[in-house]
């Protein structure tokens, strides 16, 4: 140590509590402050004023026991600094009594030199200048070489050795330098004398304070970048010490106030009880307390609070840290926020993902179902294929109830498996709509009338249709014939006498809604018959019609009822959407109310009563259900228990472009008739009995029904079930029978014919039906279902007839003679099935190789129907239809397939009459598809074909393909 | 297939059934059969069995070619399609609609491969055709089991 200790110690500061880190870092903090801004020197204002305390409550903390130890802390250190202090000093002492001995032997040896000088030489003064050298030794060490030396000059300076003069001269400078030294002497006494006192001047309060003022000065420095609130609070929680990062009010605003006198809000007094708390129990707490104060807002401190104990052990007070994490807080409120959606998230996956599976399963069993259904439907056609054509072979009558019975269930099963296909289909998304191009007068009527063809009981079935109603509209037919059929079949199944019937008009989609709502109220307040209060509360239906035909309101009463005379002659635009709405109306069992919720559930009946009486398997509704709504529409019912049903459906159609209308067969049929197409309208009625009055009028109905053009059909009823002998029925074109229609004729062979007054009603048809039965059988006449033994005796009668024919096919065809069909395929193999399948039918088949070839043989002849395969060479099906709708339409060919010369020559010896006839009748056209995908139905329909039969071809489709479109004919 | 089996011609017939080759149409045929010509089937699958051959052999033509026209091919494989499901040759008709769809591709060596597959198809049904007609009266009317 020594020296350098010695400068260190000579230093006014003690060393710092924290020796090398502190000063290192105020200095580092001080440079980065000032870098930062210009409040360097609030440091010294730190130092000389810390004034964020009550400096009067430092004496009663530091009476504290972390304030004793820390005073302990004190002591030692001083008592240590003042132990090596004395040391230094004690060493300097002892240095200096030894310059001081040292001193004192040099004088006595220069006296004793003086003495032995002046016993030599009588010299008087003893004087020795070596204290100058000593002294100058010991402070001035570095002259000491020249001291010497001036020392020994000096001694030297004046020459003549003892003489007197040298003598003398040599004790004044002797003395001269003895009183120097002596002068020196007293200084550093005076200096010692000094030091000492400065010594005791170092009391320790000053060397505390001192101390204190360093550690606050630290303190405030580490304080600055802390971004904390330090506060100590007394026994009442009274401010004494506050540090605050982010000062918003002034120390001294807040020393020795609570926190209740500074803040106000929430939060304030949850962390003054848990401050208490805290000083009751003694034990430190961390806490997070939320503030909304007016003076800072919304914020989330975390604080440490701990509590001071004095000496004693008594809690004198508090000290709390506390920490602004309002923004962590946000964060971890966003965080959990965030873990719960995710947690929700993960739950909706599971959930979905389970939904999905069971979806999937779902989906799985219905493909299954699906599958199941077309791989028992294909042998199911196959036994039923074979069994009709079993009954066309000799059997006797046990045998052709056995058949009957076997065909009858062979047919429920497949339509029950037609029904799960359908719905499955439609339920799978798999359905696939077709828009064409249809007339729902059209479709109406055919409903109807296959429903009368189909009829066992004595029920009148009757037609409306709205004069507004578009002539042509674009939809999916089949599927809309298909709930027709569905529905009227139901109508007929749950009604044994009255009335069945189809209302079709149109409607606003907004009336549309509430129409329905007015429907249903007004039906239960007034429980009329359905037919009557369907008709009333109809504000669209153009006409009010009651069961009997013959009082149709004629046109006139339309035009005042004027809720729709500007409807009638309403213009369609293309594309323009309308709503069609449809009325099924019966005067059946009805269905109790109860059982209404249920009824277009899947395998729903209104009751098992019901299924048990009437069979079924609740399948239809829900197929027409489902497909309603696919297209968009809606399906409903009002019902009323032994008063009938309704079920109406609204669909949504478009209007096809103009021209479409333009080549329609109709307007010709209707110039043909000088009717105009505002009389395209009407109401029909099938009726299960004959009336006289009605058979007497025999005006030949043809004129003003379109629905047909000049091709009306009148059904007999109970044949047309008969379909295994498809042509044993009686069918007569009106044509050959209009004239010839008399009344007697209902009691004879053939139908009967009749048509109301036309004067009273231009718009009516009436067909009566005269039961085959009937004329078969008087028996039969009142059986409500048919019975084996009817159809047998049926038959027989038939029989009768095929026995005497050669051709026995041919003799029983409606028109006694035989359809003229052409194939027109390119595949040889296929043209050998098709043909061994139709000539067993009885029709005349030509065979044609491709679509133009085709072409030359219509233009050459005439033909029923043709059977067209869609890919040929040359010319395709799509073309060569095309081509001959071309023909039909304008009536003459395009340039490109004109006939040749020889050709019109041939056709010559059809006269002039046939020509025009030829160009006005619309031939059935079939394609012959690989592929029964929609587009290629599409396609083909898109063409101007009228139907299609998927390849390979089987027997029993063609077969009720070709019965379809050669009986509407 | 057991050995003795093949020379009736009903289980032969139900052979066929099972084994995939052929399906619910040519029953169609054995039903016309009934109505109309007994010779019926015979006809048409000795028809169907030239034809056949024919378009196999147009087709392996094609394919030979480097520049393959794949609509031309695929007109043909059509053909066969048409024909082999008129008669409800099952097989093959389930390989012309793998061959069609190659076509369609344009891949030629999966028009190759259907070409092989097609044709194995067609030769085993025409060879178990041939051996029907030769095993029992011609056109044997439906398995009976």
């Amino acid at each position: 140590m020594g020296d350098e200790y010695q400068c260190e110690s000579d230093d006014e500061v003690a060393p710092p509590m924290w020796p090398n880190v502190g000063d290192a870092h105020q200095k580092q903090f001080k440079m980065e402050k000032l870098g930062k801004d210009d409040d360097a020197l609030n440091d010294v204002e730190f130092r000389e004023q810390p004034a964020r305390a009550d400096l009067h409550r430092l004496k009663e903390i530091a009476s504290s026991e972390k304030g004793a130890s820390q005073m302990q802390y004190f002591v030692k250190h001083w008592e240590y600094k003042r132990a090596s202090n004395a040391l230094l000093l004690s060493e300097e002492l002892g240095r200096l009594s030894q310059q001081r001995k040292e001193i004192e032997e040099k004088k006595q040896q220069i006296l004793e030199e003086q003495r032995f000088q002046d016993e030599n030489y009588y010299a008087a003064k003893r004087q020795v200048p070596i204290l100058d050298e000593v002294y100058k030794n010991e402070w001035k060490r570095p002259s000491k070489k020249t001291d010497d030396h001036s020392r020994n000059q000096e001694l030297k300076i004046d020459a003549e050795y003892n003489t007197i003069s040298y003598w003398k001269e040599r004790a004044m400078r002797l003395e001269e330098a003895l009183e120097a030294s002596l002068e020196r002497e007293r200084a550093l006494e005076e200096k010692l004398e000094e030091d000492i006192k400065n010594l005791q001047s170092h009391t320790p309060v000053e060397e505390f304070s001192g101390m204190l003022k360093r550690a606050d000065y630290f303190l405030h420095l580490v304080l600055q970048s802390a971004p904390i609130v330090i506060a100590h609070q007394d026994a009442d929680l009274r401010y004494r010490f506050i540090f605050n990062h982010f000062p918003t009010l002034a120390d001294e605003d807040v020393i020795g106030k609570t926190d209740h006198e500074i803040l106000s809000g929430e939060g304030i007094d949850e962390m003054n009880n848990v401050k208490r708390e805290v000083m009751a129990k003694g034990i430190p707490t961390k806490r997070e307390f939320v503030f909304n104060t007016p003076l800072f807002g919304a914020k989330t401190f975390v604080t440490y609070i701990e509590p001071v104990f004095s000496k004693s052990g008594e809690t004198i007070g508090v000290n709390y840290v506390a920490m602004d994490i309002t923004d962590q807080v946000k964060t971890r409120e966003k965080m959990a926020d965030i873990r719960v959606r995710e947690a929700i998230q993960k739950a909706k996956e599971t959930e979905l993902s389970r939904s999905l599976h069971i979806t999937e399963e779902t989906m799985r069993a219905k493909q299954m179902l699906a599958t199941m259904s077309h791989e028992i439907r294909s042998p199911l056609s196959g036994v039923l294929s074979m069994a009709e054509i079993l009954a066309a072979t000799k059997l006797d009558k046990e045998q052709y109830q056995l058949l009957e019975v076997m065909l009858s269930s062979g047919d429920l099963v497949l339509q029950l498996i037609n029904d799960i296909l359908d719905l499955s289909k439609v339920e799978s998304g798999a359905m696939k709509l077709e828009a064409t191009t249809f007339r729902p007068r059209e479709v109406v009527k055919h409903v109807l009338q296959t429903a009368a063809a189909s009829l066992k009981k004595e029920l009148t079935l009757e037609g409306f249709i709205g004069d507004d109603v578009p002539l042509e509209v674009i939809g999916d037919v089949l599927r809309i014939r298909q709930i027709l059929t569905n529905l009227i079949s139901n109508a007929v199944k749950f009604t044994h006498d009255g009335t069945v019937g189809i209302k079709l008009r149109l409607v606003d989609k907004q009336q549309a809604g509430c129409e329905i709502e007015n429907g249903q109220l007004h039906m239960r307040a007034h429980p009329a018959s359905s037919v009557t209060t369907a008709a009333e509360n109809s504000a669209a239906s153009p006409r009010n019609c009651d069961k009997d035909a013959s009082r149709c309101s004629s046109r006139e009463d339309v035009c005042q009822n004027g809720v729709v005379s500007n409807e009638n002659f309403r213009e369609y635009h293309a594309g323009e959407v309308v709503w069609l709405q449809c009325d099924v109306h019966d005067t059946g069992i009805g269905i109790p109310e109860k059982a209404l919720p249920c009824l277009f559930k899947r395998y729903m009946q209104a009751s098992t009563d019901h299924a048990r009486k009437y069979g079924g398997t609740g399948l239809g509704l829900a197929i027409c259900k489902q497909l309603v709504e696919l297209m968009g529409g809606t399906l409903t019912v009002v019902s009323y228990e032994d008063e009938g049903s309704t079920f109406t459906f609204m669909i949504p159609c478009k209007i096809p472009a103009k021209e479409e209308n333009s080549d329609d067969p109709d307007d010709e049929a209707s110039t043909r008739n000088n009717l105009t197409i505002n009389d395209i309208e009407g109401s029909f009625v099938f009726k299960p009995k004959v009336r006289p009055s009605l058979l007497s009028s025999g005006v030949p109905i043809m004129n003003n029904t379109k629905f047909f053009g000049s091709n009306l059909m009148c059904y007999d009823s109970t044949n047309v079930i008969e379909d295994h002998k498809p042509f044993s029925n009686g069918f007569i074109s009106t044509e050959d029978n209009s004239g010839k229609c008399a009344p007697a004729a209902s009691q004879s062979n053939g139908p009967n014919v009749s048509s109301i007054d036309e004067e009273k009603n231009d718009c009516s048809m009436v067909f009566e039906l005269n039961s085959q039965a009937e004329r078969v059988s008087s028996s039969r006449a009142d059986t409500t279902s048919v019975s084996g033994a009817g159809i047998q005796e049926g038959r027989k009668a038939c029989k009768a007839l095929e026995e005497n024919s050669l051709n026995k096919k041919s003799k029983c065809s409606p028109s006694s003679s035989k359809a003229k069909i052409l194939l027109v395929e390119d595949n040889k193999v296929n043209i050998m099935v098709a043909k061994s399948m139709l000539v067993p039918l009885g029709h005349g088949i030509d065979i044609v190789n491709n679509g133009l070839e085709a072409i030359r043989a219509v233009q050459r002849h005439q033909y029923d129907i043709i059977l067209m395969d869609v890919h040929m060479p040359v010319m395709d099906g799509l073309q060569a239809t095309k081509l001959i709708r071309c023909f039909e339409n304008t009536g003459c060919w395009d340039a490109s397939v004109k006939p040749e010369d020889n050709e019109m020559i041939a056709n010559s010896a059809i006269s002039s009459d046939c020509v025009q006839d030829k160009k006005g009748k619309r031939v059935p056209i079939i394609a012959m598809t690989a592929n029964s995908f929609a587009e290629s139905a599409d396609e083909c329909l898109a063409a101007g074909m009228d139907s299609y039969i998927s390849k390979p071809m089987n027997f029993q489709k063609t077969k009720e393909c070709l019965q379809r479109y050669l009986l509407s004919q | 297939m057991a050995a003795p089996m093949l020379n009736q011609p009903n289980s032969l017939l139900a052979n066929m059934f099972a084994a995939g080759l052929l399906d619910d149409q040519f029953q169609e045929l054995q039903m016309l059969q009934e109505g109309s010509a007994p010779d019926f089937i015979v006809k048409v699958v000795t028809l169907f069995c030239e034809d056949g051959e024919r378009i196999i052999g147009e087709i392996a033509k094609l394919l030979d070619k480097p520049c393959v026209d794949y609509d031309k091919v695929g007109g043909f494989v059509r053909q066969l399609k048409g024909s082999s499901a008129s008669i409800g040759a099952l097989r093959v008709k389930n390989s012309c609609i793998q061959f069609h769809q190659c076509c369609q591709e344009k891949s030629k060596d999966g028009c190759v491969n259907s070409l092989d597959s097609v044709r194995n198809d067609f030769y085993d049904l025409c060879s178990m055709f041939k051996l029907h007609a030769s095993a029992g009266p011609a056109g044997a009317g439906l398995p009976k089991q």
